[in-house]
């Protein structure tokens, strides 16, 4: 039979060898794919915490320490344990993220707002590297929750503790390299502040003071997990809420017309463009199970494009995405609720919590420019540009001794807006462009998507010192 | 027909880029140092598409996507380099998006600087009026020893020609000409196709030591 040293090593080695083929992603990539400096970043740290594990592991268990009995030998199995259940954690990021070389994501967009989110008070370090899910979903890992895990390892390792502000965010894999739709990347990004920045803590008094409000005595006598399982479900429609309020105030109308179009929103409407929920397939305007209907938050959305002045630019485009957004602007927040909802106390909870979101939200972005004044100065020049198959990124204004650089937010919204409403445009200037053809336009529209990346890239290279 | 000057140059710069009288370079970096007398230095860009051998062992014409299947696409940031071995190929493309008004033609051929390295951005130089695009360059390290590229380094001259078009017109685009920002391989055209045009009435295609019909080609393609 084996000694107890012996069956530690045969274990160590099985680890050595997991951790090895998990890192093997950072530490093997090779030299014709390229990286942002922030998934560099991460696999940086990632490498730093593996060769550690491994020196850890290779010299494991210690030649002097005596197993002798069955305590000692199930402590050091302990620590092989924790070892491998990080690594197990990490191993869920580490390929996606490889595989999101600068090829295989918006680049140029991701930059752009990472740029913006530094500019915000006490996240001037705020970083996040971007990994490829294969669910048809936008994800944010929590940047204290890596920080924690790998925390567990680097202190039974002795490495490095992971930098504080590293986040993940995770993008369709089959929607690397697209821009439109990765607009929606902003309410990752605003998950990952939301998490920064302790909104939940924040936000949590709140949320039982409405409660009990609204559930008056009754409150006090529901079960502690009761009511736990409460303030949790209206903190989770608060973090959504605030995300996407983030988005609008990060990237301006383009998040909301990307979310319209990623939840086919425009479903909403019926021929005459009105409102119309009853036919089968059309999204239902009431809360949802476990949170705010879509378009409630469009609703929400809208409301705060008013609020920013981005409205006024927007309203009057002839595009079915924007009459959703005002129909469902038109609409009140009780609208929202089926009459028969047994969860009608928990969402006016909800309802009660959300002029404190608006406060937190006004707290982190009230100092950052909207983009509006910048965006109602050049966005018909933009829109002439993109029409004429130009990168809009130094824009020359009759009467203007210098040509104008505008701001990414302004080149992001002008795009949308062209997406939208002017394609067409663009397609009658070419000749023998078949308008009907579902294959031309997309055709086209992937041309406007890389002339706003390319005038992204410009933008950030004229911003350089 | 001329060849433009700075001053003309300059001139047709600040007119509005969407005026079909305007010509666009973006982004126009290190704007004093970037104009000859005559001529306007451009900058490598960061993409590039490497040629490989694989899938196919050529490439074939009477495959519409064959030479675009046979490179492999690579990003290389700004700061970071691509090195080409000796009497090696690879396509680039300028980082300057340009746009040409309909009355000015124009060429883009390797600094000198950069030819002493025995390095040649571009064998098929001539821009037509109305192009839009960054410029795919076919660079060719013809010297004996590997040479290390850097996007953003200077690495061509443009020169611009006017010729007897009207310069205000509206004239339509061509889908060809508007707007790549990286290289592209070609669209190979089918032999049988281009020969049919001509009166050829068969062809030999790589795949079979038989004579092909130009004809059956078409009715089979319908």
């Amino acid at each position: 039979m084996l000694s107890l040293r012996n069956q530690l090593v045969r274990e160590v080695s099985a680890l050595y060898g997991f951790v090895d083929s998990v890192s093997a992603s950072c530490t093997e990539i090779p030299q014709s794919v390229a990286f942002t400096e922030s998934s560099a970043r991460f696999f940086q740290c990632v490498e730093q915490l593996a060769t550690a594990t491994k020196n850890h592991l290779a010299a494991f268990p210690p030649e002097h320490l005596e197993i002798a009995t069955e305590d000692e030998f199930h402590e050091m199995r302990d620590e092989l344990f924790t070892i491998r259940r990080v690594w197990k954690q990490l191993h869920q990021f580490i390929k996606p993220a490889s595989d999101s070389d600068t090829l295989n994501q918006p680049t140029a967009l991701i930059s752009a707002m990472l740029d913006r989110t530094r500019k915000l008070p006490g996240l001037q370090n705020a970083d996040f590297a971007i990994f490829l899910t294969e669910t048809f979903d936008y994800l944010q890992v929590n940047p204290t929750w890596i920080r924690g895990a790998a925390s567990d390892l680097a202190f039974i390792v002795t490495a490095e503790e992971f930098p504080s502000g590293l986040g993940l965010i995770g993008i369709p894999s089959t929607q690397g390299s697209s821009l439109f739709l990765n607009c929606l990347v902003a309410h990752e990004i605003g998950e990952y502040v939301y998490s920064e920045k302790s909104l939940d803590d924040q936000l949590r008094h709140e949320v039982r003071a409405a409660l009990e409000i609204v559930y008056g005595a009754d409150y006090q006598t529901k079960e502690r997990t009761e009511k736990s399982r409460l303030v949790d479900t209206v903190l989770s429609w608060s973090k959504e809420l605030f995300c996407d309020l983030f988005a609008v105030c990060l990237i301006g109308s383009c998040y909301t017309f990307a979310y319209i179009e990623l939840f086919d929103l425009p479903n909403l409407l019926d021929k005459s463009d009105a409102l119309a929920t009853s036919r089968p397939g059309q999204p239902p305007i009431h809360f949802y199970s476990l949170h705010p209907s879509h378009p409630f938050r469009v609703k929400y959305q809208t409301d705060l494009l008013k609020q920013l002045k981005w409205w006024p630019q927007i309203h009057n485009i002839d595009s079915r995405y924007v009459r959703v957004m005002d129909l469902l602007s038109a609409l009140t927040d009780n609208d929202f609720i089926e009459a028969e909802d047994t969860r009608k106390l928990l969402i006016d909870a909800f309802f009660k919590v959300i002029p404190e979101i608006n406060t937190q939200l006004g707290r982190i972005v009230g100092g950052l420019d909207t983009g509006v004044h910048d965006f109602v100065q050049l966005r018909e020049h933009i829109a002439h540009y993109l029409q004429e198959g130009i990168v809009p990124s130094t824009i020359t204004i009759d009467g203007q001794p210098q040509p104008a650089t505008p701001t990414a937010v302004t080149v992001l919204n002008s795009f949308a807006l062209f997406y939208l409403e002017n394609i067409e445009k663009l397609m009658n200037r070419v000749a023998d462009e078949n308008l009907n053809s579902a294959k031309r336009r997309v055709h086209w529209a992937k041309k406007l998507e890389s002339w706003t990346s390319k005038a992204l890239e410009d933008i950030t290279l004229f911003s350089r010192p | 027909m001329s060849v433009l000057s700075k001053k003309t140059i300059e001139a047709r710069l600040r007119i509005p880029g969407w005026r079909p009288e305007s010509l666009v370079i973006t982004p126009f970096l290190g704007s004093g140092e970037a104009f000859d007398h005559d001529a306007i230095d451009l900058r490598l860009g960061s993409f590039f598409l490497i040629p490989q051998s694989p899938p196919a062992p050529f490439l074939d014409p009477t495959k519409p996507d064959s030479a675009k299947r046979s490179h492999l696409k690579v990003h290389k940031p700004l700061g970071a380099y691509l090195v080409i071995p000796a009497h090696q190929t690879v396509l680039g493309a300028t980082l300057e998006f340009i746009k040409l008004p309909n009355d000015v033609s124009g060429q883009i051929l390797t600094k000198s600087s950069v030819a002493r390295t025995f390095l040649v951005i571009e064998t098929a130089p001539w821009i037509h009026p109305l192009y839009r695009g960054c410029l795919t360059l076919e660079i060719a390290n013809v010297s004996n020893t590997p040479q290390v590229l850097y996007p953003g380094f200077p690495i061509g001259q443009l020169i611009l020609i006017s010729n007897d078009l009207a310069a205000d017109a509206f004239e339509p685009l061509s889908a060809a000409y508007v707007g790549p920002i990286e290289p592209e391989a070609p669209s190979l055209k089918s032999p049988a196709d281009v020969l049919r045009d001509i009166g050829v009435k068969r062809y030999l295609s790589p795949h079979s030591s038989d004579w092909k019909s130009t004809e059956d080609d078409r009715q089979n393609a319908l």
